[in-house]
């Protein structure tokens, strides 16, 4: 038994030695990586994992923006959660969001990036890039302002247009079947140039030789589409949807400001997870409910990207 | 060599006199910077004119004067005032104000302002509103009755000669005042009632007629008890609901595609609409053409009206409260008093608080006639106060996004059952609020 002991001892004795020659052997490299990532880390560390320490920690309380007592509640507010119906009918809204958002989004830029890689003459690609990539410029709060105005019902452009059809006035942000479907039209609008650029990027890596051979063989422009184009942008792909679909659950700007003011949108029909997070926690001041949502957002986001992962990466 | 035996003494104590004073006297002509928050952007040219009158007379402070949004100032309040990096002064209504009383970040006036405040310059519903635990905080910086504005020209078109006194003369001629195209549609609302947009603003419109039913957003079980339940699952909620739904689906003298609130009466889109003196500074800036003018609220089963005040509030934030309040009295009580108040009544729209205000402008009412409406109560009127439980605003706001979705359900049309459901879901709801917060009493 004795020797066990004294064995592993020497083991534990050993290891630490090779271990302090390594450290030795690598120090200057083991160093240098320290200097130049440990600060970022640090900041990292600071800035974004103990924040969702904090969240999680402030979900399990009574929290309260402006009493001093924040008594522990355990899992109270996620039971609270369950059986709240503005949380049920926001998740309910984001969910319907993200599922047309991204794929429309996503097969309009990718359509759009396939056209435009092809040769154009004279500078025209880039006058169609540019148009395409002009509303990705401004940020949502303005581009919001402007869209609340093309669906005001009595003086908007857009209902004046369709009267030309013959289409009477509609009130887009008013009505409440219509309100969700207007910011999601908005949404697409402005997110389509963004990821045609990061598509176009993709394009640009396809060696124009697969092209070439397929042609040789005969293949069709489909056939090269899905033979060549669709598997070799699979990792584009999968980056664009799991941007595309973080950023539709946590849409706020637009929503924020299409409900703004009394000729804003009713707020429940176009409530979000984000919208009813910071009306929980800003204007009802209960920091720990919205803290709850916020780690159920967290859970659902991280699920629904190692879904993404899971069917989406590239099969070598 | 001799000394006078009382020198060193005296010598000490002037040295030791001169230490103590030196901060008093360095501190006399220190630079200090005092912010105030509002939550009225309207009102920014009357705080920029105060701040610039005070700083002529103390040439050493300087005020910083921001404005935001009312329901953005409501979150800047939550999360800076608690923790102490809010602003010197908040102006801020009572029932926002109060959860920072209760918390402490607002601090009491001074016994001189509260002596002021008590000396019948003010309503005492301002002074009594005021009040917690028997302790008085804030002082009034605007004012206004809510009252009923008209366009004087399209009632004269449609040959109306008075404004509606009660409710059934308020839908008739919400019906006369209504114009409609070949398809039916309506272009021009009789009555422009608030159905939509996101906030508690909804249900605030609602509740006034809710009050002139006879109902209210909580009611206090017993006097004095601090408990209360939803105070309008009866026959003035039901009442209140079915005015609108009627107005809407029956009468058909409101459409919310129109232009409501503010901007209908200024794009003429609206012919009535209740809201408060504001309304006369932005028709002046927005629609100077527009011919319109104000009376009482419509009464049903009471008579009555809301008196809508704000608060300016020294918080425990600030570092120089001594200064604060002398800049808050300096506008409540200060020789620019007439000056200011001309601000209030020539480019804001609200109104000065004081009493004895017409004293200084004696034609005020011949030259704004309807400034009169906001300001005098009408004979026979009982006056309220918004109610100043912290929890009244997620009530408001919760019931307002119940109300958006009844006023879309033409089924509501003649449907008492339905209204009633409604109206009960949406206090139930209230009561759990209520209960949350350790309010409620039961039913």
């Amino acid at each position: 038994m004795s020797d066990l002991v004294s064995n592993t001892a020497q083991g534990g004795v050993g290891a630490w030695a090779r271990w302090r020659s390594q450290w030795r052997w690598y120090g200057p490299q083991w160093k240098y990586c320290l200097a130049v990532l440990g600060p970022v880390c640090l900041a990292y560390l600071v800035i974004r994992i103990i924040p969702i320490f904090d969240t999680a920690w402030m979900s399990l309380h009574n929290w309260s923006l402006v009493k001093p007592v924040r008594p522990f509640i355990g899992l109270d507010n996620y039971v609270k959660l369950a059986g709240d119906p503005l949380f049920r009918m926001a998740l309910s809204n984001t969910t319907l969001f993200a599922v047309v958002t991204v794929p429309v989004t996503l097969v309009l830029a990718f359509a759009v990036a396939v056209l435009l890689d092809r040769p154009m003459r004279g500078r025209l690609e880039n006058v169609y890039k540019f148009l395409f990539f002009l509303p990705v410029v401004p940020t949502m709060v303005p581009v919001s302002v402007i869209w609340k105005w093309i669906y005001d019902p009595s003086y908007g452009i857009l209902n004046y247009a369709l009267g030309f059809l013959g289409v009477p006035p509609q009130g887009w942000l008013i009505n409440s079947k219509l309100a969700i479907w207007a910011i999601i039209l908005m949404t697409v609008w402005k997110s389509v140039g963004y990821y045609m650029v990061l598509f176009l990027v993709g394009l640009k890596d396809i060696p124009v030789d697969y092209y070439e051979a397929a042609s040789i063989d005969g293949a069709t422009g489909w056939q090269r589409l899905t033979q060549i184009t669709i598997p070799l942008m699979r990792p584009m792909l999968l980056f664009n949807v799991v941007i595309a679909t973080i950023f539709a659950y946590n849409v706020f700007a637009q929503v924020y400001v299409m409900t703004e003011g009394p000729q804003g949108s009713p707020a429940n029909p176009v409530r979000v997870i984000v919208m009813d997070m910071y009306e929980n926690g800003f204007r009802y001041l209960k920091m720990g409910y919205a803290s709850a949502e916020a780690m159920v957002l967290l859970v659902i986001v991280f699920a629904l990207t190692i879904i993404e992962f899971r069917f989406l990466r590239p099969k070598v | 060599m001799k000394t006078c035996r009382w020198l060193r003494p005296i010598l000490t104590l002037a040295v030791l006199a001169m230490f103590l004073a030196a901060p008093l006297i360095a501190s006399a002509g220190q630079p200090i910077k005092l912010t105030l928050w509002s939550g009225y952007p309207e009102m920014k040219p009357y705080f920029d004119a105060a701040a610039k009158l005070y700083n002529e007379s103390h040439p050493n402070v300087t005020i910083e004067i921001s404005t935001f949004p009312l329901r953005d100032i409501e979150r800047k309040y939550a999360v800076s005032l608690p923790t102490n990096s809010g602003p010197d002064i908040a102006e801020s209504h009572i029932y926002i104000a109060q959860m920072h009383i209760e918390n402490g970040s607002i601090v009491p006036n001074p016994p001189e302002v509260t002596k002021f405040l008590k000396s019948g310059v003010f309503h005492p519903l301002f002074v009594s509103d005021s009040t917690w635990q028997g302790t008085v905080y804030g002082v009034p910086v605007l004012f206004s009755l809510d009252s009923l504005l008209y366009n004087t020209q399209m009632l004269k078109e449609a040959g109306l000669s008075a404004p509606p006194k009660n409710w059934g003369e308020m839908l008739e001629m919400g019906k006369k005042l209504t114009k409609y195209d070949a398809q039916g549609n309506v272009t021009r609302s009789g009555l422009s009632l608030r159905l939509f947009g996101a906030g508690s603003g909804v249900a605030a419109k609602w509740w006034y007629f809710l009050k002139s039913a006879g109902g209210d957003l909580f009611e206090e079980c017993t006097p004095k008890s601090g408990k209360y339940r939803a105070g309008y699952d009866n026959e003035a909620g039901r009442d209140t609901l079915k005015l609108y739904i009627d107005a809407m689906f029956k009468h058909k003298i409101h459409d919310p595609k129109l232009k409501q609130d503010a901007e209908g009466l200024a794009n003429q889109q609206a012919a009535m609409f209740v809201r408060e003196s504001w309304l006369v500074g932005y028709m002046k800036k927005n629609a100077p053409a527009v011919q319109y003018a104000v009376a009482p609220l419509p009464a049903y089963k009471k008579t009555n009206t809301l008196l809508f005040w704000t608060n300016l509030y020294v918080t425990r934030s600030s570092k120089q409260p001594k200064e604060a309040w002398d800049f808050i009295m300096f506008m409540a009580n200060g020789p620019k008093l007439r000056e200011l108040e001309d601000i209030l009544y020539n480019t804001v729209g609200w109104m000065p608080p004081r009493n004895d205000v017409v004293k200084r402008h004696p034609s005020i009412y011949t030259d704004v006639p309807q400034y009169k409406y906001f300001a005098e109560v009408p004979k026979g009127y009982e006056l309220y106060a918004y109610p100043r439980l912290a929890v009244t605003d997620e009530s408001f706001t919760k019931l307002a996004e119940r109300l958006v979705k009844a006023y879309q359900d033409k089924s509501l049309l003649d449907n008492p059952t339905g209204i009633a459901k409604v109206i009960h879901e949406a206090a139930e709801e209230t009561n759990e609020i209520l209960k949350e917060n350790k309010l409620y009493c039961g039913k």
